[in-house]
């Protein structure tokens, strides 16, 4: 049977106005701009590097060691992080500066998030301000909302509706990273005894007696250990070095008196190597004066934070 | 109320849709709880208790140590009989913990009391809780503080394996004086740990002992083990838990002997809260739960549950601590 055409709802001359023109569109087709990532929200977190943690590289084309970073998040009740007085809502900072002191002492470098990253070392399309993210989420079964905090390797991964929101490191770009914290004077070189104790320890997996294994079995083990003693010389031969140019930058302001100092960190020129200046000014004359001014200035970047 | 005439055959359909049907029934056995982590670390008794600061002026704690005397002060062999003997120093030193405030609450109107018909989500009944909640918080605590503890063994660019475990055990036998030391693994460590040991020729060739490796244990109340003490006889125990924190693409589990972390507690029993009625004091937890007033006159009934304590480590000149650590 045919199909009869629809009437002209339209049509010419007719006084009847085009009712389609009244139409919208419901308030129940339109679609929430909301989007949360599924996970409870947690803490801010801090970096650190001990001198006696390292790493060697997987993903640089040249092996080297790498100063391994972990994080101190930013939660009260645990490793000296306190909950703040009423009195101390405008500084949050006070609830974790002591810890961190204590760290200090105990041979713990702090890496301050507030120094912009390269290029280079952040995943591409990654905002380089801070190596600490954060983003909007609304816990999966509570709907409570907050922030998560995440650094900027991390990235969430597509996940199917029902299960836990995954994640995926960004180890390229992280390991560059490492590498530029050594090679900007934020961490120290690592010292010729990291790499011997890496090796040794490899080695002595590979001297391991492993009787009963199938030949095949075994043959391919020894040879995965042996890959990686192989890659741990390598690593251990090429020891990261701080760039001579940092190494200059961080002299010249030092040689100047501590008000020219603290004038010359109010500039902000000097903000990217605030660490390097730190533990230069330690190491060598040790003024408190000095010391106090950069601290200061590093201190104006983590107030906001926790 | 309006009737509808049903024609015959009286189908389920047509009772339905005359209203005298229901789309579904409610289950009689008692309402089902999610999948959680339920490894309760306080219960286990290695976490030592520092101490209560409840009345103390302050929320930090020192753990004092000392050394260089006892078994680590051997006598000096006196060269001549009228020789003098040189005064020892001491090594003095302590760790810290610090307590945090911690809160949860829920609330119902008086709505939902009247005509809840699950007793499960009503507010007396997720009082009951309340301590669940408080030690999770408390082993989120743990895993925090393990996390940041300062050697590791294992390496971020690879799995954990039987070569780590062994390191592992070293640290302890090269190691003198500590405790039996126990775990903490991302559940993830653990698998791959267990499938590193089934490699192993003592494993590849025995069915049972390839079981207790790689075989699911039950636990608690039938539920999978968290818990693997002695885990294939090493002598080293592990508990699993999600909370292991996960830094620079790795895994940061760890061990530690018994009491080699420690935490502070500020008991509750000096809170006089606005309503005391109801109130509920867990003083050796630091938890205090109180019933809330709600200001604006909504018939509105609330809860308040909050904790003061803290988790810290243990000195590295009593204790041997180490981070296990293996790639994400």
């Amino acid at each position: 049977m045919p199909i009869p055409a629809l009437p002209d709802p339209n049509p010419k001359g007719s006084p009847v106005p085009d009712q389609m023109a009244a139409v919208r569109a419901s308030k129940f087709a339109k679609v929430s701009g909301e989007r949360l990532l599924p996970v409870a929200p947690n803490n801010p977190f801090l970096l650190r590097h001990h001198e006696g943690n390292w790493r060697w590289s997987t993903t640089l084309e040249e092996p080297t060691l790498l100063p391994e970073v972990t994080k101190m998040v930013l939660e009260p009740g645990v490793n000296g992080v306190r909950t703040t007085n009423e009195n101390e809502r405008d500084q949050p900072q006070k609830a974790y500066e002591q810890a961190v002191w204590r760290a200090e002492k105990d041979g713990w470098v702090y890496l301050t998030p507030a120094q912009p990253l390269p290029a280079h070392c952040v995943p591409p399309g990654a905002p380089t301000d801070s190596y600490l993210c954060e983003i909007d989420c609304k816990h999966p079964l509570t709907t409570l909302k907050g922030v998560y905090h995440l650094e900027v390797w991390c990235q969430p991964a597509d996940t199917i509706a029902g299960e836990a929101q995954k994640f995926t490191f960004h180890r390229e770009s992280y390991e560059r990273w490492l590498l530029w914290l050594v090679e900007s004077g934020q961490v120290a070189p690592p010292k010729p005894i990291i790499g011997q104790r890496m090796i040794e320890r490899a080695k002595g997996h590979i001297r391991r007696p492993i009787r009963g294994l199938d030949p095949e079995v075994k043959a391919e083990r020894i040879a995965a250990l042996k890959a990686r003693l192989d890659l741990i010389e390598r690593a251990a031969s090429n020891l990261p070095k701080q760039r001579a140019a940092n190494r200059g930058a961080s002299a010249s302001l030092l040689d100047q008196a501590v008000s020219a100092i603290a004038a010359a960190l109010e500039t902000g020129e000097h903000d990217d190597s605030l660490i390097a200046l730190l533990r230069a000014e330690r190491a060598g004359k040790d003024r408190a004066g000095a010391v106090k001014a950069i601290e200061n200035r590093i201190g104006s970047f983590m107030g906001g934070a926790g | 109320m309006a009737t509808a005439s049903v024609s015959a055959p009286f189908g389920h359909a047509q009772v339905y849709g005359a209203g005298l049907g229901f789309d579904y029934i409610f289950a009689a056995q008692e309402m089902e709880i999610e999948l959680q982590d339920m490894l309760d670390v306080h219960g286990m008794g290695v976490i030592a208790l520092r101490g209560d600061l409840a009345g103390t002026g302050t929320d930090t704690i020192r753990v004092e140590d000392y050394g260089n005397i006892g078994w680590s002060l051997p006598m000096t062999a006196m060269a001549n009989e009228t020789d003098t003997v040189t005064p020892s120093p001491i090594d003095l030193g302590y760790e810290s913990v610090t307590v945090g405030q911690f809160g949860l609450s829920h609330k119902e109107t008086y709505k939902g009391q009247v005509l809840g018909r699950q007793s499960a989500v009503k507010l007396d009944r997720l009082k009951t809780m309340v301590p669940q909640s408080w030690l999770a918080t408390f082993r989120a605590r743990v895993t925090l503080a393990g996390s940041g503890i300062t050697t590791a063994v294992g390496s971020a660019s690879t799995t954990l394996s039987v070569d780590d475990w062994f390191d592992l055990s070293t640290a302890y036998k090269t190691n003198l004086g500590n405790r039996r030391p126990g775990t903490m693994l991302d559940p993830q460590q653990f698998d791959e740990l267990a499938r590193s040991f089934r490699t192993e020729p003592a494993f590849t060739n025995s069915a049972s002992e390839l079981a207790g490796i790689m075989g699911l244990m039950t636990g608690d109340g039938g539920r999978i083990a968290q818990t693997h003490p002695n885990f294939a006889g090493m002598g080293l125990d592990i508990s699993l838990t999600d909370d292991v924190v996960q830094s620079g693409g790795a895994y940061q589990g760890f061990a530690f002997p018994s009491g080699g972390i420690g935490w502070a507690v500020a008991n509750t029993s000096p809170i006089t809260p606005a309503n005391p009625v109801n109130a509920i004091y867990l003083p050796n937890m630091g938890l205090f739960i109180e019933e809330l007033t709600d200001g604006s006159g909504q018939t509105i009934r609330g809860y308040r549950a909050t904790a003061f304590f803290g988790v810290a480590l243990g000195s590295t000149r009593v204790n041997t601590l180490r981070r296990v650590i293996s790639t994400t």
